[in-house]
């Protein structure tokens, strides 16, 4: 109730009522969600792929990365606030839309799955690198037995493909989602 | 007369048998709408690839030609699905794609950027001409390589929002 209560404030905002009563400006802001959002997708994706080892293989992780990560954050802030645009141009219909609820709780999941690989996996991204031979300090290399530094290397290594397959399935579902909602939902654009 | 004969012609597809299947369908038009966006993900990220090489910012330790060759064949696979997603598309509602004039418009600039890669392909992923970090082998050649880069960028931006504007005009 008290949601609802935001949401209707929300959609009666000066900001909800332009988008909803002009003739362009929906459109104009869902073509830059559009945009943001295939950029986003296709960069991120590159990055899942290069992890999982299907692209780009002969170059090193850590620098495809910091090329593509950049343009994927910055997306990703264009895609969000356009995204908000929208949603608060019809908020209490779009928060009570089934596809819409599953996006946001997908959008939750990889924003942890996100942060896992940040914390986790980046500080060992040289472990992907084709050229790459110690995975390890060699202090630890040192006080490790060969079979152990064996499954360690495997152990992470696994984990970071299966974030990225995990990120692989996260967007495309997200993507599939929002597609879905403007099927399932009747706009209150006025054009 | 030409208009004529084009909504004549939306007319005569809209009432073929697959074309009543697509509209009277739940579940084809999304479908195939999601897979026109995951196409032109893939189509615009190797664009940016591309661009983003030719202005010095991505993959700058290998020749421009291995980048171009790797983001082309993923390209030209992103651009049968498109072409194919689009037909889907187009079928299902003639009228509103092929008569409309933001279609027509994307289609221009869908053709714009093709020659747009053409250009590249043919002046800049030549390997005789091919240049890596920190050597230019020709400042004129450098100069069209970041001006292409541009360009294709604009024109892709433009595809997409015609793609979009396509559903308000």
């Amino acid at each position: 109730m008290e949601l609802d209560g935001l949401l209707k404030w929300l959609y009666e905002t000066a900001m909800a009522n332009s988008i909803r009563e002009n003739d362009w400006q929906f459109p104009m802001i869902e073509s830059v969600h559009v945009l943001a959002v295939t950029v986003f997708l296709g960069s991120i994706i590159w990055v899942d792929l290069r992890i999982l080892g299907l692209a780009h293989k002969d170059r090193s992780l850590r620098r495809f990365t910091k090329e593509l990560l950049p343009i994927t954050w910055m997306m990703f802030v264009v895609a969000f606030f356009s995204g908000f645009a929208l949603f608060a141009s019809n908020a209490v219909n779009y928060s009570h839309n089934l596809y819409f609820q599953l996006k946001i709780l997908i959008l939750a999941l990889a924003g942890i799955n996100m942060l896992v690989f940040q914390m986790w996996f980046s500080a060992r991204a040289e472990a992907y690198d084709p050229s790459h031979t110690a995975r390890l300090s060699l202090e630890q290399q040192a006080n490790m037995g060969r079979i152990r530094q064996k499954l360690h290397e495997i152990s992470f290594f696994w984990s970071g493909k299966w974030s990225a397959l995990l990120s692989v399935l996260i967007w495309v579902s997200v993507i599939a989602l929002g597609r879905w909602i403007g099927f399932s939902i009747q706009p209150t654009f006025a054009g | 007369m030409r208009n004529l004969t084009l909504n004549q012609f939306c007319l005569w597809l809209e009432d073929t048998p697959i074309s009543q299947y697509i509209q009277v369908s739940d579940w084809i038009v999304p479908c195939t709408q999601i897979i026109h966006i995951f196409a032109v993900s893939a189509a615009l990220s190797v664009a940016l690839m591309i661009s983003l090489r030719l202005l010095g910012l991505f993959a700058t330790e290998k020749t421009f030609s291995t980048i171009f060759d790797r983001c082309w064949s993923v390209f030209l696979t992103a651009l049968i699905i498109l072409l194919i997603s689009g037909s889907i598309l187009i079928v299902g509602e003639p009228s509103r794609s092929l008569a409309n004039e933001t279609f027509q418009l994307k289609m221009l600039l869908l053709v714009a950027v093709l020659g747009t890669l053409r250009i590249i392909k043919v002046r800049l992923a030549n390997p005789k001409i091919d240049w890596k970090s920190g050597y230019t082998p020709d400042v004129g050649v450098e100069s069209l390589g970041k001006a292409l880069s541009f360009i294709l960028l604009f024109l892709l931006t433009g595809v997409v929002f015609a793609g979009r504007w396509i559903a308000y005009t």
